[in-house]
């Protein structure tokens, strides 16, 4: 079916959003509190001191919105691949709750007081990402390593997932009220005071994730004809529940690391581009990577410039958005009697 | 007119424009995050020189004028350079913790203001601010009324009978919480000379009705916005528990300024004095008064 531009629907469908990622970068670079974007380079008109801000602070910012986006939307197609159920997103592999009761132990118990100043900051994204594979490792050893149907790795994910909460609860009861406030406050999300350096790192660690998720994706639309069938077109189930759960991982570790809990991205946009390109994980897992990119990037603009000079923690802001979208989608689904 | 005093007129009138550049030359565009802090640089008298502040930074009234740049515990940094700031004063207590390395990295002026939260940690801070602004000579008045303030304070006579519990609450907290052992409203409360009636809890707690009510308080301490917070002097005596105390039945109640009382800045010692001074009245007590007399307080 030749559309548009002689492209296939499916080549037509990314570079759309390959498009809109441009556009919506454009957009992002040049909005926030300080003056300055890809314009001002254009111009002409940057000083010295908006050049060291711009490399500094907003490019570091617009990439870690594209890494983060990117990363939790794909692991949350994924996810939704996997469980072949479209409410599955990365949280049940408890990597967020064991990042937060990470956190939470380290702001609690303040470990960082033995270790130079430097290591505060670099030490709670470690921890956070340490925290988060402990238990999703765990996890995988309790979901007997992926073999079997996924029932275990569901049941296990949610009795970790349960423990890991009432730990951070008795942990919030502890904590006194400056540290209880560090805690909620890390948990709401934030994007802005990375470093290019930290970046890096995160980019190098997460990458290997992403690609991960992405080779998978044929397999996970032969997984949709379910277990029996899939086992007849000779899927191995297991190594690629092992390759999901690894791929996922890596993605959310190092996401929740750099910006704290972000929600709603794992969920909402697999969902939205499944209604309008179809079920198919060949296109759907890169273009949700596309468009979770794209997402986060306007709703990190618009946290920098609703409340301007401050910033508004950009998880409030997707769940803000995510909630009342998913509330429209069930109202829809009990209507067409489907979800 | 003389022609010759025109084109001086118009000489000078073209001169005009600099007059505002040296100003800005002179003026130094600073930056206070903490609301102590930004009460001792308006304590110093260097009110003009704050270009934005955070949203702690309360006191006094004009400072709401300025620009927020967000919560202490969650600041913004592209907030801050945005208004391309000469000093930044930076209480310890300001979060995220690498704020003040990625400003000096954008070559901004950092001064640490430390977070103590004591008394002696007002001095601490009214140094820090007095040495980054260069007001060391303007901050010895201060000082010298800080220092009799707390001389005031150790004069004081404790009651021996009363005891208080102070209550914490604000807007978007669940349940409201007491002071416990080692709270900074604990340590001014003893300050005040009252004894406090919650015993064996550390720090701030949810209250339970019936560790209220063995309290047995004789008086309430709230802060203004906790007043506000739990719906006014009403619903405050409805909380559970308070009802079978002391300090229900007589309706003696408390009512300090959260950053003056909390705050540990230049008001904090004046706001405990007044503390002790409402405690007289309330239990009818003239301050001139026989220490005999004043045993007779139950």
């Amino acid at each position: 079916m030749n559309g548009l531009l002689g492209l296939k629907p499916a080549t037509r469908a990314l570079t759309l959003l390959g498009s809109a990622l441009l556009l919506a970068l454009l957009i992002a670079s040049q909005t926030g509190t300080l003056a300055l974007g890809p314009w001002q380079l254009i111009t002409g008109s940057m000083t010295s001191y908006d050049w060291q801000i711009w490399t500094a602070v907003r490019l570091p910012r617009l990439f870690l919105a594209m890494l983060v986006g990117s990363g939790l939307a794909l692991a949350g197609a994924a996810m939704q691949g996997l469980f072949r159920n479209p409410l599955a997103d990365p949280g049940l592999l408890g990597v967020s709750s064991g990042a937060s009761l990470a956190v939470g132990l380290w702001i609690v118990f303040p470990v960082a007081a033995f270790l130079p100043d430097a290591w505060t900051w670099q030490g709670q994204m470690l921890i956070a990402c340490v925290g988060g594979w402990l238990t999703c490792w765990l996890i995988f050893r309790l979901g007997k390593n992926g073999q079997g149907n996924m029932l275990w790795l569901l049941l296990a994910g949610l009795a970790i997932n349960t423990l890991a909460g009432a730990f951070n609860g008795l942990l919030s009861y502890v904590a006194d009220d400056q540290q209880l406030r560090q805690m909620s406050l890390w948990g709401m999300g934030g994007l802005g005071f990375v470093r290019g350096s930290e970046l890096a790192v995160g980019a190098l660690v997460m990458l290997p994730g992403l690609f991960l998720l992405l080779s998978v994706r044929k397999q996970l639309d032969v997984l949709q004809l379910g277990d029996l069938a899939a086992a007849d077109s000779g899927l191995d189930a297991k190594k690629l529940r092992q390759k999901v759960v690894l791929g996922t991982a890596l993605t959310v570790g190092v996401s929740v690391a750099l910006a704290g809990i972000i929600g709603f991205l794992g969920l909402m946009i697999p969902h939205m581009l499944r209604m309008i390109l179809g079920p198919g994980h060949r296109l759907l897992l890169p273009a949700s990577a596309l468009g979770g990119a794209i997402l986060l990037l306007l709703a990190d603009a618009l946290a920098r410039t609703l409340a301007a000079p401050a910033e508004i923690p950009v998880g409030l802001l997707t769940s803000l958005i995510g909630d009342p979208y998913f509330l429209w989608m069930l109202a829809r689904g009990r209507n067409r009697g489907d979800v | 007119m003389n022609p010759l005093l025109a084109r001086l007129i118009a000489g000078l009138a073209l001169l005009l424009p600099l007059t505002s550049f040296a100003a800005d030359f002179s003026k130094q565009r600073v930056i206070s995050l903490g609301g102590d802090v930004t009460e001792i640089v308006y304590a110093l008298g260097a009110g003009d020189l704050l270009v934005a502040r955070d949203t702690t930074s309360m006191f006094p009234e004009i400072a709401n004028d300025l620009p927020d740049v967000g919560y202490l515990r969650q600041l913004s940094l592209e907030g801050i350079l945005s208004f391309k700031p000469d000093l930044v004063l930076l209480s310890d207590a300001a979060r995220p913790a690498p704020l003040a390395e990625r400003l000096e990295a954008a070559g901004i002026k950092v001064a640490r203001i430390p977070y103590q939260q004591d008394l002696a940690g007002v001095d601490l801070k009214v140094n820090a601010v007095a040495k980054a602004l260069n007001l060391e000579k303007e901050s010895k008045p201060l000082l010298a009324d800080l220092a009799k303030q707390r001389e005031q304070l150790t004069q004081l006579i404790p009651f021996k009978h009363l005891k208080g519990v102070f209550i914490l609450s604000h807007a978007g907290m669940g349940a409201p919480m007491v002071a416990g052992q080692g709270s900074s409203a604990d340590s001014l409360m003893q300050l005040a000379g009252l004894k406090n009636a919650i015993q064996g809890v550390n720090g701030y707690r949810p209250i339970s009705t019936e560790g209220i009510i063995a309290a047995q308080p004789s008086t309430l301490i709230l802060t203004q916005a906790g007043l506000t917070a739990l719906g006014g002097k009403e619903k405050v005596w409805q909380l559970p528990g308070l009802q079978q105390t002391p300090a229900a039945k007589n309706k003696h109640l408390v009512v300090v300024d959260d950053l003056a009382f909390l705050g540990f800045g230049p008001r904090t010692a004046e706001s405990v004095l007044a503390l002790h001074t409402a405690l007289l009245e309330l239990h009818s007590v003239p301050k001139k008064v026989n220490t005999a007399a004043r045993q007779l307080i139950p």
